[in-house]
């Protein structure tokens, strides 16, 4: 076989014959095995390609907000002194009636990497617009950063790979870089986050009660491990 | 002429549009990557990255020409970034959603193919042994069946030159598939 069928059975695939020229080819590959052999193999190297390259559904991050103040940056506001009384009174107001719990709002993650932060939503009891789920547009004051609560002990993957231990910074094991973790303490779910650029992918072994879900944030994946069947409702926010 | 602000786009309206571009989108950061999970990730990023720079899109051009070159970027400072990391403290770890080139591929009679799972993996070899261009514009032309105009349109680049990185990249894999047991096997089975 020479160039020239070469090309012409790329252009036959491509559909560019003209009637009379496809008519001619496909004549000389009925009689002509080593034709039919390589057009044989570029009809299973594009079905491969096909099966292997499927389009997934690709989602949207949910939210996007553009201009964040960064809450340990931000310069804080400059008050009236007569006001500053009032202000006072109403904080303490505020601590007594608490009138959201510590662990019943928003509980925001700020990561190490970038200007993105992770938000779990979804907490039942969270006044609506005290929320930085239900707010996209702005983050409310509430919110900093999380001292990560690291437990005594995770074991992760396969109960021999990854450890965390409480009090030590996560270090990167094994290649891994945890650049938070967090431990939503009535659920105890955990939620790492980690670069996109270095993402792991855990899986779980087979036999495990617990889930794994994994949400993707700009450049940086959120993991939730989980002994529920949902994951807890994550929404990812970024100041790019 | 209309104000820029017509111009522009809402978030609403990027969400339409870039579910409409997600499959080419998708394609492209695949073949800059020759990852699938990687490339979703690449998409994802571009998205929060396109939508920061919303204000500069004009509504009268080519959306997904526009996204594309962001994603082509995105996914090409991804490849450098993963370069640099370390290693997957797992490479072993089965991708949730990569081909599953262990599994038996069946045909319509219900019959397993044997050598299907080996050719699938013979081809991703070849694919990642491409130059970045010639993969996407294979991967553009074979998965979602671009026309070489709009290939070229895409990678920003004349419609001969994806045509002839398209035929380079099928010649490439074919080759490359000969001279393995699978395709042997196939070329045997064809005389």
């Amino acid at each position: 076989m020479n160039q020239q069928d070469r090309d012409t059975l790329q252009r036959w695939l491509d559909d560019e014959l003209d009637a009379q020229e496809r008519a001619a080819f496909e004549q000389r590959i009925a009689g002509d095995t080593e034709l039919q052999a390589e057009l044989e193999l570029h009809e299973r190297v594009g079905a491969s390609l096909q099966r292997s390259f499927a389009v997934p559904d690709i989602a949207l991050p949910d939210v996007v907000i553009p201009d964040v103040v960064t809450p340990d940056t931000a310069a804080p506001p400059r008050w009236p002194q007569f006001l500053a009384g009032a202000i006072s009174a109403a904080a303490v107001l505020l601590i007594w009636l608490q009138p959201w719990a510590n662990d019943k709002k928003d509980e925001v993650m700020r990561t190490a990497v970038g200007r993105s932060w992770i938000a779990v939503c979804g907490q039942p009891d969270a006044p609506p617009n005290q929320s930085a789920c239900a707010t996209p547009g702005q983050v409310p004051a509430y919110v900093k950063p999380l001292t990560p609560e690291l437990p005594s002990t995770l074991v992760w993957h396969d109960r021999t790979d990854v450890r965390f231990q409480r009090g030590v910074e996560p270090q990167p094991l094994n290649g891994l870089r945890v650049l938070e973790l967090v431990v939503l303490p009535q659920t105890q779910v955990y939620l790492f986050v980690v670069p996109a650029s270095a993402d792991p992918r855990p899986a779980l072994p087979s036999n495990s009660d617990w889930n794994i879900f994994r949400k993707t944030c700009g450049g940086l994946v959120l993991y939730e491990l989980t002994p529920l069947q949902e994951p807890h409702g994550l929404q990812c926010l970024t100041t790019n | 002429m209309s104000d820029h602000t017509a111009q522009t786009l809402n978030l609403e309206q990027f969400a339409t549009r870039f579910e409409r571009a997600a499959p080419v989108l998708w394609c492209v950061a695949a073949g800059v990557l020759g990852s699938r999970h990687a490339a979703e990730d690449a998409v994802q990023e571009a998205a929060l990255q396109a939508m920061a720079k919303l204000t500069t899109f004009r509504a009268d051009t080519d959306f997904t020409a526009w996204m594309a070159k962001i994603v082509r970027f995105t996914a090409l400072n991804q490849m450098r970034r993963v370069h640099r990391e370390p290693k997957p403290f797992h490479p072993d770890i089965p991708d949730p959603i990569a081909p599953t080139a262990a599994t038996p591929i069946v045909s319509e009679a219900g019959d397993i193919l044997p050598d299907q799972a080996g050719l699938d993996d013979h081809v991703l070899n070849g694919l990642n042994s491409l130059h970045e261009t010639q993969r996407t514009c294979l991967l553009l032309r074979t998965v979602l069946e671009l026309s070489y105009r709009e290939i070229g349109e895409m990678l920003e680049i004349p419609m001969g030159t994806a045509m002839s990185h398209v035929h380079r990249a099928r010649q490439q894999l074919v080759d490359q598939l000969r001279n393995t047991p699978a395709g042997a096997t196939n070329a045997r089975k064809a005389q």
